[in-house]
């Protein structure tokens, strides 16, 4: 042990000959840890998000189409899929969008004639059963843009030009914005008289499914039963935000591609050939009667001195990055934008997976291309190696 | 010998010390905002939700899940993606009459 540590000493001794070159290389391998590790955390937090909040949506979606494109629905198809056997609860959805030419945002309308309390904020004189009689509650994004309060008109041109002025009932709390920023929820029959939508059609219906394991069986009865239908199942809406982050998080890594590329190059240059001093010291030892084993024992403790420091500077970077400055780096890439863009936190965690795919990336080319060169010139003679 | 191994090895384990309580705060920070995920939990299954707000220029950006496949070419094919947010949204997972039930793409 007291000679491990004697070789260690003289691997730091070694490293500090060279405080520039240390300091550099550890500071170019942290900032790309850094970068891998939060990129990795980022994609990985609201995918994690996206999915623990969709898990409540619906089991099954049925839309109609025509022509290859969207429909309304009749809703005398929520009695028929009722009958399914498996089958819950069937809820005609109506919603849509309105273009707001003020502010340049889409509003999202969505009919619904409550809203959960727990989701409001409150203040003076504010809804206080949740019901929306003759009003609309909005998202905080929304208020935030329009100046609107609680008591406030909006105004929102119909499906004709004419105008509704629904009052402002309530603001969803800022909290629930990843959700809601730009929504507008308002009793389903006046949000028909806006967009035109008769009583016996529906922008879509909901379907609940009792047993998650039916839900495929369920979804290919209402397609064989509706060849126009289309039926989006909640595994299709987990599978489209993981493909949409797995997307986002990829156009990164693949930029990232090139910052790894240039470290592999500094690495591997750095590594196939020793600097004459290097190759001079290798000699050195060996003719002070080192082995080949405590020369390369040094290579190790060199190459793995630099790499642990730089690996585990990167992940503190990269914690630092996403805990206290929401991972504004990524952000914008990974979350998408837009006028309305909701602010929400991301819940970095580092896990096993995100260590081992680092580690495996930073650590071990880094010691291996150390290695290679110093194993070639301990097996050497160490006469030759000094003449040379 | 300056025994350097010794501020060495303290350096690396302030470091890994630093890195472990970094994951623990992240994960207090989740706990704290519980009761806000809660919530909006129950306003995703009360209120039938099935998209996030991220992006909402354009329907395909504010609902991939529930739209076309070709939605954002629905100028004319092959239209040139014109929305910032639409060129980095990767194809939604919907099933149509063609492909049943089976996962998107």
């Amino acid at each position: 042990m007291r000679r491990h540590l004697r070789i260690l000493d003289f691997a730091i001794a070694n490293l500090r000959r060279r405080p520039a070159k240390f300091l550099v290389v550890v500071l170019v391998y942290s900032i790309l840890v850094a970068a891998l590790a939060s990129l990795m955390m980022f994609v990985d937090a609201v995918r994690r998000e996206a999915r623990s909040l969709l898990d409540g949506s619906p089991e099954i979606i049925v839309q109609s189409l025509r022509g290859g494109r969207h429909e309304l629905i009749p809703v005398e198809r929520a009695d028929a899929i009722r009958a399914i056997r498996g089958v819950g609860s069937v809820t005609p959805r109506v919603w849509g969008y309105s273009y707001d030419p003020p502010t340049g945002a889409t509003l999202t309308f969505w009919g619904a004639e409550s809203v959960p309390d727990e989701s409001l904020a409150f203040e003076d004189q504010e809804l206080s059963s949740g019901e929306l009689v003759g009003g609309c509650v909005i998202g905080s994004g929304l208020a935030d843009l329009r100046f609107l309060g609680v008591g406030d008109r909006l105004p929102v041109k119909g499906y004709d030009g004419s105008l509704f002025a629904p009052k402002v009932v309530g603001i969803f709390e800022s909290s629930s914005s990843i959700l809601t920023n730009d929504l507008v929820v308002w009793p389903t029959d006046d949000l028909r008289r806006v967009f035109a939508i008769d009583p016996a059609l529906a922008t879509d219906l909901a379907v609940e499914i009792h047993n998650r394991n039916e839900i495929d069986t369920v979804a290919a009865k209402i397609l064989d039963r509706w060849p126009d239908a289309r039926v989006i199942t909640r595994d299709q809406i987990f599978a489209t935000y993981d493909a949409a982050f797995d997307w986002r998080g990829g156009l990164w890594a693949a930029f990232m591609a090139c910052c790894v590329a240039a470290f592999a190059i500094l690495v591997w240059d750095k590594g196939t050939g020793l600097s004459a001093e290097e190759y001079r010291t290798i000699g050195l030892l060996r003719a002070t009667g080192w082995k080949s084993r405590e020369v390369m024992e040094l290579r190790v403790f060199e190459g793995g001195l630099v790499s642990l420091v730089a690996f585990l500077t990167g992940l503190i970077i990269a914690q630092i990055h996403l805990i206290c400055f929401d991972g504004f780096v990524f952000a914008r890439v990974i979350k998408g934008w837009s006028v309305l863009f909701p602010s929400f936190e991301i819940v970095p965690v580092l896990d096993l997976p995100t260590l081992l795919i680092c580690g495996s990336l930073s650590l071990v080319p880094y010691i291996a291309a150390n290695l290679v060169p110093s194993w070639k010139a301990s097996v050497t003679d160490p006469d030759s190696v000094l003449r040379s | 010998m300056t025994r350097g191994y010794r501020i060495v090895i303290a350096l690396v384990l302030l470091e890994a010390v630093t890195v472990a309580a970094l994951s623990v705060a992240g994960s207090a920070a989740s706990r704290v905002d519980d009761q806000a995920r809660q919530s909006n939990r129950r306003l995703v299954r009360e209120m039938l939700l099935t998209d996030l707000a991220l992006s909402t220029g354009t329907s395909y950006c504010r609902h991939p899940s529930q739209t076309d496949l070709f939605a954002p070419y629905g100028d004319h094919p092959s239209a040139i993606e014109h929305f910032p947010a639409g060129s980095i949204m990767a194809p939604p997972a919907v099933s149509t009459p063609s492909t049943a039930t089976g996962p998107g793409p």
